[in-house]
């Protein structure tokens, strides 16, 4: 428990690190999940070390004082993870609640799925979910964007709203939306996971045409897009962006490189025997108070 | 073909639906069954342009204009139109950033811009 309690924590802080690199190159289909799960399995482990951790304040309370030769973590770690996991529980609450106001203030009508042409100026498409878990939902495209593409560009666009839906991008949003605020170190993984959701939808938008063309398609609504409205993104030195949708799309296919998915595969393995090692050494000591 | 290659070579259900509606919401006047397979293209055959036209129509989506048999198709005011009016409203509102939103493209960096200029100026 001295060591491999904090196993998850690291692993977090390694995803983190290479999770825009390996996502700018990888074959979105496949990496796509495992870059969720990846999220989802370190999130959750990385919140058990910090409730284990923050658990070893049991000798501060009055009556468990015997206890403090067997407690393996200095009262200041133990402190700051409670105030770690009091912050995550908070982010993760906001999380949700804003999720939810945000489907609230969308338009429910007794037909709503399908498609729907939003009558404004603005450059805009998008899909929403009926729900995390289903396949079905709304694609709005503005007129706007329509006014702007020929046929073989609308198809293009329409084809990679549906493949969201199709493919339940929704589900691994939302894992990786409160993996992230749960554990704001793994808030690249989530940037990774929603870039690889766009460049899912990208390749299965280029099965009815080309990668070219997608590309062409992608680029000209961007820039209808932010000609129209002032950029308020600040720049970030591994922001995953539109342009590496782009570059993806134009670029020789790669495919996933092996050290990438082998140093992913290390970091779920090593997460859960380090996980397993902290919780028998937390079980003891949980004996040890019951007793 | 596996399921994976299947399911992005397949049109997904309700893509067509609003391919079609997008060529009758461009079209400045009603158009038959026929001028939509046209402007569809992408080898649809009749048949399916008629079905889509007849379902969306049961939808309300779009009406009817003309004697049956030859009629003429065009983009209905419905509740997807007001689903659409409510969006619209919301967005002007600034729902931008909406997380549950998977949208086409986000808004760009100026370094960005430029690169992306530069490439639809090129090759792309």
């Amino acid at each position: 428990m001295t060591i491999a309690v904090y196993a998850p924590l690291v692993c977090a802080v390694l995803l983190a690190l290479i999770a825009a690199p390996v996502a700018r190159r990888a074959r979105p289909s496949s990496s796509l999940w495992l870059f969720a799960a990846a999220a989802a399995v370190v999130g959750l482990a990385s919140v058990w070390s910090l409730v284990m951790l923050a658990s070893m304040l049991i000798d501060d309370i009055p009556g468990y004082a015997g206890l403090q030769h067997r407690i393996p973590v200095p009262d200041a770690i133990s402190v700051a993870a409670l105030v770690l996991l009091g912050a995550g529980l908070v982010r993760a609450i906001l999380t949700g609640a804003r999720r939810h106001r945000d489907r609230g203030a969308l338009p429910s009508g007794p037909d709503s799925s399908g498609t729907v042409i939003v009558q404004s100026g603005s450059v805009d498409a998008f899909a929403v979910a009926d729900s995390m878990l289903r396949r079905t939902g709304t694609i709005y495209v503005t007129a706007g964007l329509l006014g702007l593409l020929d046929r073989d560009q609308i198809r293009i666009v329409l084809a990679h709203e549906a493949a969201h839906l199709s493919r339940r991008h929704a589900l691994a949003r939302g894992l990786v939306a409160y993996a992230a605020a749960a554990v704001p170190v793994l808030v690249p993984m989530r940037d990774a996971v929603e870039f690889l959701c766009e460049r899912d939808a990208d390749e299965c938008a280029a099965a009815l045409g080309s990668r070219t063309q997608v590309a062409r398609t992608v680029a000209i609504a961007a820039l209808a897009r932010s000609g129209a409205r002032a950029t308020r993104l600040a720049p970030a030195l591994h922001r995953l962006a539109v342009a590496d949708r782009v570059g993806a799309l134009t670029a020789v296919r790669r495919g996933n490189s092996g050290w990438h998915l082998t140093t992913l595969a290390v970091a779920l393995v090593v997460t859960a025997a380090a996980v397993g090692e902290a919780t028998r050494d937390f079980a003891d000591i949980a004996a040890a108070v019951v007793r | 073909m596996d399921r994976d290659q299947e399911s992005r070579t397949r049109r997904p259900a309700g893509q067509l639906e609003g391919e079609i509606l997008a060529v009758l919401w461009a079209a400045p006047e009603p158009l038959s069954a026929g001028e939509v397979q046209t402007a569809v293209g992408g080898g649809l055959a009749y048949n399916t342009v008629h079905t889509i036209l007849t379902r969306l129509h049961a939808k309300g989506r779009v009406v009817r204009v003309g004697p049956s048999g030859r009629s003429s198709y065009q983009a209905a005011k419905g509740p997807a139109e007001s689903a659409a009016d409510q969006m619209r409203a919301a967005l002007d509102a600034g729902a931008d950033r909406a997380e549950i939103l998977m949208r086409f493209v986000t808004t760009l960096s100026p370094a960005d811009e430029a690169a992306l200029r530069a490439a639809l100026d090129s090759d792309l």
